[in-house]
This record gives C-alpha cells, structure tokens and sequence, in this order.
C-alpha cells in the first residue's frame, strides 16, 4: 500500500510556489505543457555552471572530468528511472521531440520504403504524429491511424487489425495530453511483437505520472522531455534498445559521434555517443537527474496515486457545474483533465482564470486530429502535478461559474 | 467593469452579436486567416466596386476577443475606399498594441468609441494576436487579386 502525498513539503521545495504570495498563492494547473522546478534542480544547474563546468569526453583536466563523471552520472540516473537494462540504452536529446524526430528520421532511412505502413494514434501529440506524416512521405509510405473511441481510448480491436505484413514500426503514446488516457501498452506491444514489429512509446506525459518500466512494457523506443518531470527544459531522453538503436544510422553528424574520420569517409560510435553529435546540454542533464531523483525520493507509486486522487477529485467537482462538459471517459486515465464549455472559448476561460492567479492551458493541445475527431477546435485543460492539492482545484472549480456567467 | 477591462460590455456585445456575421454570395475579394495557437479561424469576403467597399462580411469561429474585433473591423468596411479600410486596421492595430495612433490614421483628439471595446487587450500580450487576425485577413484580400479565397496553409 502507498502512503498518502503530503503535498507541504513538496510545495516548499519550489520557489515559484512559496514566492507566490499568501494571500493570492499561485494555482499552477498546467503541468502537461511544463511543470515547476524545485530548488534541486535549479541548484544542480547552477552548481555545475560555477564549479564543474566544461566539455564532455574531450578534456582530460579536472573540470573535463568532473563534467564527464556528472553528465554520465546523470545517465546511470535515467536509467534507473525507467529501469533500462544498460546506461548505453539511454540518448540524451533536446526533448522528446526531438528523440520522436531521431527515430523517426534514422529508423525511416534505414527500413522505410514505398508502400510500407507507420501505425500511429488518433490520440497523438503532433510530436508523435507530424514526425511519422514527413517520414512516410518522404520515403512512398503510408501512415495507418488507429482511431480514438467516443471515450478517448483507443480502439485495440481495430488496431490489431491495422498490422500487416508492410506495418514497420507502431508509434502510440503512453498517456494522453488532452484527456490523460493511459494506453495498454502490454497489448499494444505484445500485438506488434507477435510480428515483430517495433514499438516506439511517447511518454512525454507518463514519466513524471507513473512508475515506468521499459523493461517490463517491452517497448523498443520510449521518448521523453525532462522538463514535464520537474527538470530542465531542453533536455529529454531516447531510451532505445540496444539491438534496435546498433541498426540505426545517425541522425545528426559531427563531433563526438564519429570514431574515424578521413578526407572521404567516416565511421561511427556506437550508441548513444553515435546519436548525440555536438556538445550536449550538459547543465540539462545534471538537473534532469536531479529531478529523478526527487521524483524517487517521493516514490512514483505515491505520486501516481496522488495524480489520480487529484484526478478524482476534478472530475467530481468539474462536472457539475452547468455549461461544463468533461471530455472522454477513459477506462484508464491520470492527472489530465480537459473540459468543454457551452458558448465560451477555453481562451476567454483561461484569460479569467488567469486574472485570478490560476494557470491552465487553452487550445488543442497539440492534437489536432483529436481535436476533429471531438468535434472541437480547443478545450480547457488541467493538469497536475505532485504539488497541486484538492485546494487547487477547488479554486479552480469555484472561479468557473462565475466566469461563465461573464458570457452569458 | 474599469474600461480597461478586457470583457468589457461592449466587446462582449460583439461577441454575442457580430456585426456583419457569414459570407457574402459575390465576394470579389477574401481571405481565410486562422492562429494556429487558439483554433480562431475567419473568412473575410468584401464587394469591391471602383476602389471602394460596397459590402463585406465576416464568419469568425474563435475566442470573444477575436470574434468582437473582427465584428468592430467589418463593421466598418462597407462606404470606405480600400485605402481607409487599411488605414482602420493600421488603427485598430496600434490601438491594441497601445502605440499612439499616427497622424494620418487617427487624429489623437478623436477618441474611438468602436475601439474603446478592445482597450482591454493592451494588458494582455499574449491575446493580442487574437484581436489583430481580422485585420491580417483584411491586409490579405486586399493584397490578392479578386477570386476565390486561397486558405493559409501551415505546416503540417
């Protein structure tokens, strides 16, 4: 059994919670799009700025080691995060965009031919969606959507039907944006594999949600941005196994990733080195470690819980309220809730709350074919985070009404 | 409500009320601008007959703020030579950013009720864009030959 979060401690590790002021505190409710950091992470970055600062793997002095040990100290930290099987699994990159992008274009060169077929979601973030569209034009191949439900789950039966003998790769999320879905993934792996095909996971969304293990999901790709975890922005993580990553060409060329160079060829590294070429963000991924490791010191079991009490508790003061509809009803879903209101854009919404100190997100999230498929052009969306209370969405819930009464 | 209020009653009057709402059956000029950050999306269609607005229209899927300003805009079109129409929306545009209006656009002395409703989105950058989408259409249909209206492509 996990014990209850006590949110207190948690809130006083972050600066931009405790300097928000007692009489108005600031309700942050836009965790998906980015989340705070505490003050581990911030000092990790600025330690490593003033004291170890310099290059990896090129320096034999004593900075240069320092920041070799750090950088790859962090790496060891990934890995344990997401319980990799080897720190050489784990590439860092800008954000998982980025590492979606690294598959999508070296996987794409070296398997993807006219005719072939990418299975993606309905359900996606466009950086799981738009990287797979450019891909499969570039080389004559075909993207196969599985569709989202009227309950913003996917449906399975359908995607099972979808794989054939040209299917390459299947690229799912492994919590929704807009709704917090949670996909089956053992399913969805488990019926690729069976005709061995890979399986990338966007989970952007989840590491910072649920306990993550690649090793038991089985995924061949598992992407990820520190920033959604309490990190730094411009750091995130490609977690590719090792038979899967040693067949890939590299995706961008230069120093670092090269183990010979002549007038007229080049040779590379093997992974991960073979997919970080230029000097990576350091600083990044010392405070990405960082916040994995205030992640695990509260234990991600606790903070799942914690996300779905918070989930629980929006969903039965949010719906409610008149003129508000809660959108989706997953059969498994975390800490992301997404309404529509009658007659009132979520922008409007989100300008008032914000007048009040509360910070949600309007728009489409980045998922515009979900957004078509709900009939929708944006909604307003909560998010949370381990240091949001039942308080937080109280305020929330209380300052709706009132709002839409503006609009009337 | 101060009249710096963003929602203030007569910009949410636009709202609920555009002026000028749909498209016009025989548009010689037009346009589709959408912001991709929100999901606004509008269709300006506008009569021109010998270098002057006869008609004008517009259908505007969006945010109250979008919604009121493209209504404020088209609202003003219909008897102006194309040359005022763009220099409106010159106005409407430095009003909102808070720029003082220039000489030849607006005399400072001759404070616009029409725009008063829009004073609000000066406190709030980030919706600016919104305000400024029915203007970026008007400056499109006119800088386009007369025909059918080409759609704003984004990347995919």
């Amino acid at each position: 059994m996990t014990t209850t979060l006590d949110t207190a401690p948690i809130r006083d590790a972050f600066p931009i919670l405790r300097e928000s002021g007692a009489a108005a505190p600031l309700v942050y409710l836009d965790n998906a799009a980015t989340t705070q950091k505490p003050d581990c992470v911030i000092d990790a970055v600025s330690r490593f700025y003033r004291r170890d600062n310099a290059n990896v793997h090129r320096g034999v002095h004593a900075l240069g080691h320092r920041a070799t040990t750090a950088f790859e100290d962090a790496r060891q930290r990934v890995r344990q995060f997401i319980n990799a099987a080897d720190a050489g699994d784990i590439v860092f990159t800008s954000g998982a965009t980025e590492a979606i992008n690294l598959v999508a274009h070296a996987f794409a060169e070296r398997f993807l031919a006219a005719g072939d077929e990418i299975v993606v979601t309905e359900l996606a973030h466009h950086a799981n969606f738009v990287p797979w569209q450019v891909a499969a034009a570039r080389h004559g191949a075909t993207l196969r959507v599985i569709p989202a439900t009227d309950s913003c789950d996917l449906d399975l039966d359908a995607y099972e039907g979808l794989l054939g003998p040209r299917t390459r790769l299947v690229a799912v999320g492994h919590v929704t944006n807009v709704t917090g879905t949670v996909h089956d993934l053992p399913r969805i792996i488990a019926a690729a594999h069976r005709r061995d095909i890979p399986v990338l996971v966007d989970g952007a969304q989840a590491v910072a949600r649920l306990p993550v293990d690649v090793r038991q999901l089985g995924c061949d790709f598992y992407a990820f941005s520190g920033h959604k975890a309490y990190g730094p922005t411009g750091i995130g993580v490609l977690y590719g196994t090792r038979a899967r990553m040693s067949e890939l060409p590299p995706w961008r060329t230069g120093g670092g990733m090269v183990d010979t160079v002549t007038i007229t060829d080049a040779t590379w590294q093997s992974p991960p080195h073979r997919f970080e070429a230029g000097t990576p963000n350091i600083a990044g991924a010392i405070g990405l470690a960082a916040a994995l490791e205030f992640l695990q010191q509260i234990g991600m079991a606790r903070v799942a819980a914690h996300e779905r009490r918070l989930l629980d508790h929006a969903l039965a003061r949010l719906e409610p309220i008149p003129g508000v509809r809660c959108i989706g009803a997953p059969v498994r879903r975390t800490g992301i809730v997404s309404m529509a209101c009658d007659r009132v854009h979520p922008h409007d919404l989100a300008t008032l709350l914000s007048d009040q100190g509360i910070a949600t997100r309007a728009g489409h999230h980045c998922a515009q074919p979900l957004m078509r498929r709900l009939g929708l052009a944006a909604t307003l969306r909560a998010s949370f985070g381990i240091y949001n209370t039942t308080a937080d969405i109280d305020r929330l819930a209380d300052a709706l009404p009132a709002i839409l009464e503006v609009f009337r | 409500m101060s009249d710096r209020a963003l929602y203030q009653r007569l910009l949410l009057d636009h709202n609920r009320n555009p002026r000028r709402r749909g498209r016009l059956t025989d548009p010689t000029h037009q346009a589709e601008r959408a912001n991709p950050l929100c999901g606004d999306r509008l269709h300006l269609t506008l009569r021109i007959v010998d270098g002057a607005i006869a008609d004008a229209a517009c259908e505007t899927t969006g945010c109250a703020i979008s919604r009121a300003a493209a209504s404020i805009l088209v609202d003003r079109l219909p008897g102006a030579t194309t040359g005022e129409a763009l220099e409106f929306a010159d106005r409407v545009e430095r009003f909102c950013r808070g720029e003082p209006p220039t000489a030849s656009c607006c005399p400072p002395a001759d404070p616009d009720e029409a725009l008063s409703a829009l004073a609000g989105v000066r406190d709030y950058p980030m919706r600016i864009r919104c305000a400024l989408l029915a203007c970026e259409a008007l400056r499109h249909a006119l800088s386009t030959r007369p025909g059918p209206a080409p759609s704003q492509k984004f990347p995919p």
